[in-house]
């Protein structure tokens, strides 16, 4: 796209732009770290995740005193102004997301409490899924792309099932060894996090077909619901 | 949606050499705000003129193609221009009041197209006028003062008054709020909202937010050619051509 008569204003839009990839990379990392910490027992890089989590706060914060200075200068309309609304709900999903990484990393922190192996595996191999979705979302936002946001979007059903094989997994272990009911109660909530994460990406990648398209984005998940088999 | 009023068919404009429209068809509504906006230069002054004729006094100019209000072509032959115009009102970017007296000017019209009975109709004429362009309050001790004496908002409502004396059916209106003020455009704004319940409005305007505050349809003229037409809250928000965003957006000018 051209860019605007007045240079001030696609300064503007392009800080906006890039301090929600900056945001993006933070809750990345974040994820990331938290999984590691998880897999490695590693409380000390636990204890920064939580601690980081200030920094994708303070940097959701700048992002909404940039819309909120941009629309009251630039007064932007259409592909400008579904821009600058779309940066107000990423921004305030990928807040939402570096919760979650934070939640992960609070519970991962707990050793004390015993958790067995096999499950983390499972649980680090569903992140990395939705890693990957982060990073994809993340390109499609760049190029504003409403192809690649849409392949984002139907990728979560993969995530979603990735959650329910883990949860029957979870389940099957504690009724059958119930002392290990507190560290897979701390794993359910952890690959609850994690399908939470994945949620936020679909949000995103809403939003860019938004951007793209000019309208909201009406799309069926698949719906096969492997709930039911649940023993 | 409101029936059609005026329809411009296959509308080419020359001046001299220099092709100002190319093939124009667009349809407004009756009762209706519609605006029309586009660079410097792009027609669309020149497209609000053929609306009442107003080009037929440069010499130079060549129209083709025909534009019908009611259904009934203005450019045939039977069509008399001053009957036309007299349907067809207009409002200009700097206020023209004429120099004479407030009531004066309301009461112009009326009088050379003898559409007032008497006196007193005549007057009850110019006060409703005024009252309808929502300046009555503002001039009703002043009437035998000069209509240069007021403020250009309220020369502009007096011109608007002036306009609507005659009882037209259309007002055009070419960039009327460019002279003033941020608080007296409003006025002629919430004027704009008001009349469009008798009458149909066409507006030229460069401020594309007045365009989207004050318009129901709205037409984006480019180089001659009319770009892309439709919904008000269509084209600024999503509109179909990539001119079109590109010009609403500040992106090209």
């Amino acid at each position: 796209m051209s860019d605007h008569i007045v240079s001030a204003y696609d300064d503007q839009l392009n800080l906006i732009n890039t301090n929600l990839i900056k945001l993006g990379g933070l809750v990345e990392s974040q994820l990331k770290n938290a999984i590691k910490s998880l897999s490695d027992k590693d409380t000390s890089l636990a204890d920064q995740v939580v601690n980081d989590d200030n920094k994708i706060d303070d940097l959701e914060k700048e992002i909404h005193e940039l819309i909120y200075k941009i629309i009251a200068m630039r007064q932007p309309i259409a592909i400008d102004l579904r821009t600058v609304l779309s940066a107000v709900t990423i921004a305030k999903d990928l807040e939402r997301m570096g919760d979650h990484a934070t939640n992960i990393a609070k519970r991962a922190a707990d050793l004390k409490i015993y958790m067995p192996d096999s499950p983390i595996a499972e649980i680090a191999s569903m992140a990395s899924e939705v890693q990957l979705s982060i990073t994809k979302v993340l390109d499609a936002y760049v190029a504003k792309s409403g192809e690649l946001a849409l392949e984002v979007w139907d990728k979560d059903i993969v995530i979603d099932k990735s959650y329910v094989t883990i949860y029957k997994h979870l389940l099957r272990t504690m009724s059958k060894k119930p002392e290990t009911i507190p560290g897979c109660s701390q794993l359910l909530a952890i690959a609850k996090n994690i399908e939470r994460i994945g949620d936020y990406v679909q949000n995103i990648a809403e939003d860019i077909h938004f951007i793209v398209k000019g309208e909201v984005l009406i799309r069926e998940a698949s719906n096969e619901d492997d709930w039911e088999t649940l023993e | 949606m409101n029936k059609e009023k005026i329809s411009a068919n296959n509308i080419n404009v020359h001046y001299g050499d220099k092709q100002a429209l190319f093939d124009i068809n667009m349809k407004m509504n009756e009762k209706e705000v519609t605006a029309l906006i586009g660079p410097s230069g792009c027609g669309k002054s020149t497209f609000l003129r053929c609306i009442n004729r107003m080009n037929d006094v440069i010499d130079i100019c060549k129209i083709s193609g025909n534009i019908t209000v009611d259904g009934h072509n203005i450019y045939s032959k039977d069509t008399k221009v001053e009957r036309l115009r007299e349907n067809i009102g207009m409002v200009f970017q700097k206020p023209n009041p004429f120099p004479k007296s407030i009531f004066e000017n309301v009461a112009y019209g009326p009088r050379i197209h003898g559409t007032a009975l008497d006196k007193t109709d005549l007057e009850e004429v110019v006060v409703n006028s005024l009252k309808r362009a929502a300046i009555f309050d503002e001039v009703k001790d002043r009437m035998h003062e000069s209509g240069t004496s007021l403020s250009g908002g309220q020369q502009q409502r007096l011109c608007i008054a002036r306009a609507i004396s005659v009882n037209p059916d259309i007002i055009l209106m070419d960039e009327p709020c460019s002279a003033l003020d941020p608080i007296a455009t409003a006025k002629i704004e919430d004027l704009m909202g008001e009349l469009s319940k008798d009458f149909t409005i066409v507006i030229v305007t460069h401020s594309m937010q007045q365009a989207a505050r004050v318009s129901k349809k709205t037409g984006f003229f480019h180089m001659g050619y009319l770009i892309e037409v439709g919904p008000t809250e269509v084209i600024f928000s999503n509109p179909e051509n990539q001119k079109t965003q590109d010009y609403i957006t500040g992106r090209f000018g």
